[in-house]
């Protein structure tokens, strides 16, 4: 059997300066397909945490945005709430003041008077030792609350 | 040939192996060498990062029905940032537009060479939807236009409990801070605690920003319908009757509870800057003045406790008593011969009163006064109160004629809400509670309420019983003080007031305090004017104002009248 490999062919085909160089090319294209890919790769994790970021930002700008709406709204209602308001319109449809005269009380047994509830002290919410400073400041000037 | 590009190719891979080595040197420098590291870190946060302060938003304040008194608005602050105005003419142009200046003048600003530019500060928050609005507007270039909001205190109510309230300015900080009335007392727990923090401009970097401790919602001792209701009294009162000014306090003797307190004139907090008033105190507990005739409930309240004498203990009024050398007479200079104690405080007897504080003696009286508060602080929970002067044996400026002249409330100083809370002692069985305005304090959905506290005991319930009932039957057959179905108590006061070397007689306070019903006391009202014209008198001016007020208090506290209310069950 003939050794191929001894073939004058071959051997030109083996020692061609071409063929070491297409190696060393294959291996830096290798090389750098896989820094591409690396790369490629964490440019895509930057670019999501970079929307995330960004998207955190905007949440965070909305956030202080709709809280700021928010109070202003509630100023605005209060603002249409005022007595001076009310007033004005009650009296434009025709109310007037009521002098104790014109009052019918009625007895509705257990029926819970607003004075009651207004001089019973609501039990305090905050069961659990706070460390915030309002609570700290506040068990000290109120007694515990 | 083939060599020669060989050779060059080499040539360049190694010139590019060398750089892409330099870079990788300088990435690991950068990352591993400890100097290199913190140099690089610093640099990059500098650029990356602002240092910043995370102010929390100032608390709310409330009725004590949840009705809101002191709310949180935004303004703006405009700006350009010239670096960034690509169209100088539609900035200028819609600037103008909205704020009314001149368009050569925007045009100016816009092409400065400075960073930032302040173009108005502060404008509403119209304004600022008004330039949001045109932002939108596609035909417009509008980038380089700054709106930065700035928090903003206002006050729906307008002058409504306004001298309660205070008001809120800024400190040199740009930061909120609170004068006067609430906002100066409890300004540390309604402006909360800001956060030094870091913002973080590098969308990678981004964290969640850190949150400051926000302010904390006070809910007030205040009924904003009862303030209303005081308010406008009072205001038609002082008008009616010519007066310079005036007060009015309701409070709940059980309790200490404010339920309204008001002056005249007053102030709008949303335009402090603006208020024609020079001091925005509150005169009701920053405001002290000889109280006169009303005073008198004390000295008899000290008598009676004291054991010195009886509703029934019989005075020969002559008119005239003098004490330390100084003579007393009566209002009307009359003498009223044989009278009681119901006619002593009934008529109002000076000579009478007078005659009391000496025979009590000065340690007996002034303990008794001491005991009701007066000449020191109460400790209201509202700014910069007063507290009042209460001269005393053994103080340079004492006399002994001044232990004639106190018993009918000359030459000794109280601030209004002073005078109801030392009286709601005899409306209260003896028992003054502590006055207070705040009752509930809400932060981070936790609630703190405050409980009623006792001030002082300077009265057996007894006496509070039989005092009582003798300024309820001293005020018997007044029609300009009867309530209808209402049993009300209640002592005036006419004071002359003090100038320089003695007294001006021709100007007075005039005022009343009163409280009822009188079998189950729930308000004690002080109404107090200053230099009336039409009026100098107490029965004349403050006392029909109290029944008036009193109409319509009850209906707004829901008081059924006397009889009703004894038909009902205890407790009901």
């Amino acid at each position: 059997m003939q050794n191929v490999y001894a073939t004058p062919l071959y051997r030109v085909f083996k020692q061609a300066p071409w063929r070491s160089q297409t190696q060393m090319l294959a291996t830096l294209s290798i090389g750098l397909l896989i820094l591409l890919v690396v790369g490629g790769l964490y440019l895509a994790v930057a670019s999501r945490a970079g929307n995330a970021g960004r998207d955190l930002q905007n949440l965070e700008a909305r956030k202080a945005d709709l809280l700021r709406e928010n109070d202003r709204m509630r100023a605005q209602l209060a603002d249409l709430r005022s007595m001076d308001r009310m007033a004005a319109r009650a009296l434009a449809l025709g109310f007037v003041p009521a002098n104790p005269q014109q009052l019918v009380y009625v007895h509705v047994p257990n029926y819970p008077h607003p004075s009651a509830r207004a001089d019973a002290p609501a039990e305090s919410v905050a069961a659990n030792p706070s460390s915030d400073w309002l609570t700290n400041t506040l068990q000290q000037l109120l007694g515990g609350g | 040939m083939l060599e020669t590009i060989f050779v060059r190719m080499r040539l360049i891979l190694i010139g590019l192996a060398l750089i892409a080595g330099l870079v990788v040197f300088q990435l690991l420098r950068i990352e591993f060498v400890p100097e290199s590291v913190g140099y690089f870190r610093e640099l990059s946060d500098t650029i990356s990062e602002v240092p910043r302060t995370f102010a929390p938003t100032r608390g709310r304040i409330f009725d004590r029905n949840g009705e809101l008194l002191a709310a949180n608005d935004i303004q703006y602050e405009i700006a350009l940032a010239p670096s960034y105005v690509l169209n100088s003419e539609d900035v200028a142009r819609t600037l103008s537009d909205v704020l009314g200046k001149s368009v050569t003048e925007i045009e100016t600003l816009a092409n400065s060479d400075k960073p930032y530019v302040l173009v108005a500060r502060p404008v509403d928050a119209a304004v600022g939807d008004r330039i949001k609005e045109k932002r939108a507007d596609e035909t417009l270039t509008l980038s380089g236009i700054e709106l930065n909001p700035i928090p903003h205190r206002t006050y729906p109510g307008g002058i409504l409990a306004s001298q309660v309230l205070g008001f809120v300015g800024y400190n040199e900080q740009g930061r909120q801070v609170g004068y006067y009335g609430v906002e100066g007392f409890y300004n540390d727990w309604l402006s909360g605690k800001s956060v030094q923090g870091t913002e973080r401009l590098v969308p990678f970097d981004a964290q969640p920003e850190p949150v400051p401790d926000q302010g904390a919602d006070l809910y007030l001792t205040i009924d904003r319908d009862v303030q209303f209701l005081v308010e406008g009294i009072l205001r038609s009162s002082v008008e009616r009757y010519g007066a310079e000014g005036g007060s009015i306090v309701v409070m709940d003797p059980r309790t200490g509870e404010i339920l309204a307190m008001a002056s005249y004139p007053t102030f709008d907090p949303n335009s402090y800057a603006t208020a024609a008033l020079p001091n925005p105190a509150n005169p009701a507990v920053s405001g002290q003045y000889e109280p006169g005739s009303t005073f008198k409930v004390l000295t008899m309240a000290a008598a009676l406790d004291s054991g010195l004498v009886q509703p029934a203990t019989p005075f020969l009024d002559t008119g005239y008593i003098e004490v330390g050398g100084w003579g007393i007479r009566n209002w009307d200079g009359g003498a009223w011969g044989a009278v009681d104690m119901i006619g002593c405080m009934r008529h109002s007897l000076n000579v009478c009163l007078a005659s009391l504080s000496t025979q009590m003696g000065p340690t007996t009286f002034y303990n008794y006064l001491q005991a009701f508060g007066i000449g020191h602080l109460i400790n209201v929970d509202l700014d910069a109160e007063v507290p009042g002067r209460l001269k005393l044996p053994g103080d340079p400026d004492w006399f002994e004629s001044d232990l004639g002249t106190n018993a009918f409330g000359q030459g000794v100083a109280v601030t209004p809400m002073q005078l109801v809370s030392a009286v709601s002692a005899v409306a209260n069985n003896g028992v003054i509670m502590q006055p207070h305005i705040l009752m509930r304090v809400e932060n981070g959905g936790r609630a703190h309420h405050t409980t009623p506290q006792v001030l002082g005991r300077p009265i057996r319930p007894e006496t509070a019983h039989t005092l009582t009932e003798m300024l309820a039957q001293s005020l018997e057959g007044e029609a300009k003080i009867s309530v209808d179905g209402y049993r009300m108590a209640g002592k005036t006061g006419t004071a002359e007031i003090p100038v320089p070397g003695g007294y001006d007689r021709s100007k007075s306070i005039a005022s009343f305090i009163g409280w009822g019903p009188v079998d189950d006391p729930r308000f004690v009202v002080l109404i107090k004017f200053d230099k009336p014209s039409a009026s100098r008198w107490g029965s004349e001016t403050a006392a029909p104002t109290f029944a008036t007020l009193v109409q319509r208090l009850v209906v707004l506290m829901q008081i059924p009248p006397d009889d009703v209310r004894r038909a009902m069950p205890a407790g009901q």
